[in-house]
């Protein structure tokens, strides 16, 4: 019974797309202080001295940048990003013109609400991206479907869908405004090997106490070494791992995983429209689900979750065929679609009585818009489910798909990332408040205890999800569509799922 | 009532709290005279005490604070002292409520800025009875100019060992002395600070008024009362 809203790609699949760039020479330097910071720093700190340095420079880790940068308390800590993305070399608007990228996202409010706080939500409007305020989802037997709207809830939009490459553009730039230049922030390398400082020097041995004042190695010997590929080493206090989901931090450091394959791939490309789509649409199909998200100008994104073999064979199709397999898929293909029937009126009557009535209880069933043509490259990429068992270690945190990877099903796996960077500035900015050291594991966790609920949680549902709906079995097929069709009538039910899935922290059934 | 602290804290209480330095007055103070006698912590041995006793030697061991035998005793558990896992985690974490707690008191008392990464820059802040650090670090995080005075002497060298590992603590100065020492030369601070230190709670107050505080100055005692299991604060 969760909301079946759009999805979105894993960052771990963008990161593992991106080519190894030739390192530059660019000199390794201090990210710029305000006059005013250098002052009151007792200590000068050396150019190879970071207070934290962020490891992958994708969605997530630009916003953990993003965030402690725009906070008082945390504003004047020195952060490096290392990552040797290309992208990142970007200072200006994307163009609104061109065709959207395959890879997108589907933000919730509470994402929009976190990017407004950092000060970037400025920046993706004035790119490309599409709000929704409606989701219908399907059944391909026929027997139910569910329709949503945020004027149930009292809101504008349900999410907005959102390239990839904007989410990370708005976060540089919103970086440079804070930061004046970003070239010293940003380390175009990748990270070769990782020294965390052993447990034992917390306690310092009674041989360091006798040598007198301890020498400067001491300070170093506390802090974490990273080996960059272009020759440089840097040390810091925090190391945040935010380099998806094949993470080399998480690797490292150690930290195990549990998880396991799902038999599915997920085909993402976008295709055109005739008219305008303000709709997420989402069927569930016998190998899974197909989503159609709006992104605006005429155009939708799809992301269409099967079997490996038949995205190898989706994937090689022609153009032509392709757009006729999306439409089938949508439309009458392995199945009617449902209809009002004389249940559905016993079943309006007797909930509706339930609280006061969500508007889109009366909804009928809707055909999405066809799609008339395939714009831009099929890309394919196979689905996991992945949780570290640790989010932190001394002196470490993961953040994002380093730490979960999700069933693309509701689109919330990079909404749970953007959740971790901001749980993670906050207690960062705690632990400045009082004096503390940030790299303290018992800082750290409560960093962990916080966001591991709300992920476990959220990677639970979206498996039992994918369970339940990859067995084609007529009892359980019955079953599921009265799943559907009591989210559809039952109206306090719809709501919370709608606010759950929009990113509030309350489970859909209590409250 | 003794059952309900934790039990390292029941350990250092007894031993800080008998002190035959301080006056024993009230029903208070016989309550803690009348601690069972396997709560108390073990001798010390003669070479530390030996030690303690010739750190002293201007005063000599009637005026310190603390005698060498409660000297030895806290030192014995220095190294062990920052260990989140060790035998004063529980100390570690009341930590950052009261240094938030301080923050407060020293951001509305000297009028600085609460959203500050620094809001103690400019201050002069001794902490009495520093012992590893806890208090010291922190403080010196957010901007203070601090001294840490101790008279545990392998305390302060763990201190010092301590704060050496991050540039923003190793300007702390530490000292092994006790507050009669130091205020004979005349050391001026905007803050005085003395918590967890028991045993010598009656002589606080007395050399109180010895230090030097700046004018506006700002003094904080605090202690964890066994009678009332609470955690008391003085502020004046």
């Amino acid at each position: 019974k969760l909301a079946n809203q759009t999805r979105r790609r894993h960052t771990g699949f963008s990161t593992g797309r991106e080519l190894s760039a030739v390192a530059d020479d660019a000199a390794a330097g201090v990210p710029s202080s305000q006059d005013h910071t250098e002052k009151v720093d007792d200590v000068k700190a050396r150019p190879d001295e970071l207070d934290i340095a962020i490891v992958g420079g994708g969605m997530v880790g630009l916003a953990v940048a993003c965030a402690l940068s725009n906070m008082p308390l945390t504003k004047h800590l020195r952060v490096g990003i290392i990552d040797s993305n290309p992208a990142l070399k970007s200072r200006n608007y994307l163009k609104k013109d061109g065709v959207p990228d395959s890879r997108v996202s589907t933000i919730t409010p509470a994402t929009i609400s976190f990017f407004r706080d950092i000060g970037a939500w400025d920046h993706v409007q004035q790119q490309r991206h599409a709000f929704f305020g409606k989701m219908q989802v399907w059944d391909y037997t026929g027997l139910g479907y569910t329709r949503y709207s945020a004027r149930d809830v009292g809101k504008e939009y349900l999410g907005c869908v959102v390239e990839n490459k904007v989410l990370c553009n708005s976060l540089l730039l919103r970086l440079q405004e804070e930061n004046g230049d970003i070239e010293k922030m940003i380390y175009p390398t990748r990270l070769i090997s990782l020294a965390l400082p052993s447990k034992s020097r917390q306690a310092p041995t009674r041989e360091a106490i006798s040598s007198g004042y301890p020498p400067e190695e001491l300070n170093r010997s506390n802090l974490v070494k990273l080996e960059l590929s272009d020759g440089q080493t840097l040390y810091s206090k925090l190391v945040v791992g935010a380099d998806g989901s094949k993470s080399n931090v998480r690797q490292t450091a150690g930290i195990k995983t549990t998880g396991w394959n799902y038999p599915q791939s997920a085909i993402i490309c976008t295709v055109e429209h005739i008219t305008e789509n303000d709709c997420a649409w989402q069927r569930f199909l016998p190998s899974g689900p197909i989503a159609l998200l709006p992104i605006g100008d005429n155009y939708s994104n799809i992301v269409w979750t099967m079997s490996p073999e038949e995205s190898l064979r989706h994937k090689s199709m022609s153009p032509e065929d392709f757009v006729k397999s999306v439409n089938n898929a949508l439309d009458f293909g392995y199945g009617p679609h449902p209809h009002s029937g004389s249940l559905d009126y016993y079943m309006e009557k007797l909930f509706s009585d339930i609280g006061s009535t969500a508007a889109s209880t009366k909804e009928c069933f809707e055909v999405p818009p066809k799609a008339i043509g395939v714009v831009c490259e099929r890309m394919a990429f196979p689905l996991s489910l992945k949780h570290s068992h640790d989010y932190i270690s001394k002196r470490l945190a993961l953040v994002g798909d380093a730490a979960h990877t999700v069933h693309p099903l509701a689109g919330q796996g990079v909404n749970l990332g953007f959740g971790d960077a901001a749980a993670l500035a906050k207690v960062i900015a705690e632990g400045v408040s009082v004096g503390a050291d940030f790299g303290d594991i018992s800082l750290l966790k409560r960093y962990e205890n916080n966001r591991k609920a709300a992920n476990v949680a959220m990677a639970a549902l979206l498996d039992g999800f994918q369970k339940m709906y990859s067995v084609d079995f007529g009892p359980l097929n019955v079953l599921r569509a009265a799943a559907f069709h009591g989210a559809q009538y039952i109206s306090p039910l719809k709501k919370n799922i709608i606010s759950y899935a929009m990113g509030d922290a309350k489970w859909p059934l209590f409250s | 009532m003794l059952r309900r602290l934790p039990p390292c804290l029941r350990r250092a209480l007894p031993a800080s709290s008998s002190s035959t330095s301080a006056p024993r007055r009230g029903v208070r103070l016989a309550e803690h005279g009348q601690s069972p006698p396997q709560s108390a912590p073990p001798p010390p041995s003669p070479a530390t005490q030996k030690d303690g006793a010739v750190r002293t030697p201007g005063g000599g061991s009637a005026a310190s604070s603390l005698n060498p035998a409660e000297v030895a005793h806290f030192a014995s558990f220095a190294e062990t002292w920052w260990d989140t896992e060790g035998p004063f985690k529980h100390l570690l974490v009341m930590n950052p409520t009261r240094v938030s707690f301080i923050r407060s008191i020293l951001c509305k008392h000297f009028r600085r800025d609460p959203n500050s990464s620094k809001p103690l820059e400019g201050l002069k802040i001794i902490d009495v009875g520093c012992a590893a650090g806890m208090l010291s670090e922190p403080l010196a995080r957010m901007g203070a100019t601090v001294t840490g005075i101790d008279a545990a002497d392998e305390s302060i060298k763990i201190a010092r060992v301590h704060a050496a590992s991050d540039p923003l603590t190793a300007s702390i100065e530490y000292l092994c002395t006790t507050a009669e020492d130091l205020v004979k030369e005349n050391k001026q601070f905007d803050a005085v600070i003395c918590l967890e230190a028991a045993g010598i709670i009656f002589k606080t107050l007395k050399f109180r008024d010895s230090l030097s505080i700046s004018e506006r100055g700002a003094f904080l005692l605090s202690y964890i009362s066994i009678l009332e299991n609470a955690l008391v604060v003085l502020y004046s």
